[in-house]
């Protein structure tokens, strides 16, 4: 696949699959809960790639360091408190990583 | 919030302090990605009477016969010379079983036509580049009892795709650039890397400002 596609493709999915999950743990408002979901993984997905690509190739750290900083983030925008963030950021971060890694 | 945040900073500082480590440690540079690198000779067949050997000098030694359309890849520092012998001349059990042995016959035995072509093999390019393998076609240009010239004739590029491309030598040891320049295009370079997650961080920016004022209102 024209890996330009792939990376796109890659976001568009993400956001589908985080939205869902954060939906589930906090039942209000899907709408928003998509958008926060399009402007987070909007800023992780390019970060982790170029991380990925440029500074360190190895996915479990690149992994770690966005279910870390979408804790934060999802912390701020969905306005929860801390452990709550936590959960939704692993379980998230968690599921799609772990279809990410099986396929592609 | 105050801990939180202490917790958070912690943990990512934790993170490039591993990953700082893990870096210098890798053998492949970020940025970088390994490719494949092979040389073959196109016209040995032109010389029935003659074999010709490749001999690996570093770091361990090792040659290898080289047959027509043979692809031969070998370590990045093996600095490889290509000697023709006489087929009438050339015996393998003479080499030796070991790398002293070897040394001695690539170095010492007269018999052996020694071609002074550097090949110099190409392990890793930038990420973005959509070159995947490099196999570099040599040509015996003259072979006589004292003399072997070989010249890079044409470099065959595989790319990312598969797709293969194949270039004429314009000048000997300058290989010629691959037509295709770049996996990804420059606009969705910039726009994937550059302005779609700081156009997303400016939002999260002003919805956290904006609540934030209107808090202080209340």
């Amino acid at each position: 696949m024209n890996p330009v596609v792939l990376h796109v493709f890659a976001l568009i999915f993400t956001i589908f699959v985080e939205s869902i999950i954060i939906w589930l743990f906090i039942k209000k408002e899907p709408h928003k809960i998509f958008f926060y979901a399009v402007l987070i993984n909007s800023f992780t997905v390019p970060v982790a790639t170029y991380t990925y690509q440029n500074i360190l190739n190895n996915f479990l750290f690149i992994e770690f360091f966005v279910f870390i900083l979408e804790v934060f983030l999802i912390m701020l925008l969905l306005e929860i408190k801390f452990k709550k963030a936590v959960l939704v950021s692993f379980m998230a971060n968690f599921v799609t990583s772990a279809i990410g890694f099986l396929f592609f | 919030m105050k801990k939180e945040f202490i917790l958070l900073f912690c943990c990512i500082f934790l993170i490039f302090v591993f990953t700082a480590s893990m870096v210098s440690a890798d053998l492949i540079v970020p940025g970088t990605k390994s490719i494949s690198y092979c040389f073959k000779i196109s016209n040995v067949d032109e010389y029935p009477d003659y074999t010709f050997i490749v001999y690996f000098r570093n770091p361990v030694g090792g040659y290898e016969i080289i047959e027509q359309d043979e692809c031969i890849s070998f370590y990045k520092f093996s600095n490889p010379k290509i000697y023709a012998i006489k087929t009438s001349d050339f015996n393998e059990k003479d080499i030796g079983t070991n790398d002293i042995e070897e040394m001695d016959y690539f170095e010492n035995n007269t018999k052996l036509i020694p071609s002074e072509i550097e090949i110099h093999s190409l392990s890793a390019v930038s990420l973005n580049d959509p070159v995947d393998g490099i196999a570099d076609i040599l040509e015996i240009i003259s072979l006589d009892e004292d003399n072997l010239e070989i010249k890079y004739s044409k470099v065959q590029y595989t790319y990312f795709d598969k797709s293969t491309e194949e270039l004429m030598y314009q000048e000997d040891d300058i290989r010629p650039e691959p037509q295709e320049k770049s996996i990804y295009p420059m606009f969705f370079w910039r726009f994937w890397y550059l302005i779609l997650p700081l156009l997303a961080a400016v939002i999260i920016g002003l919805i956290v400002l904006i609540r934030k004022q209107k808090q202080t209102k209340k």
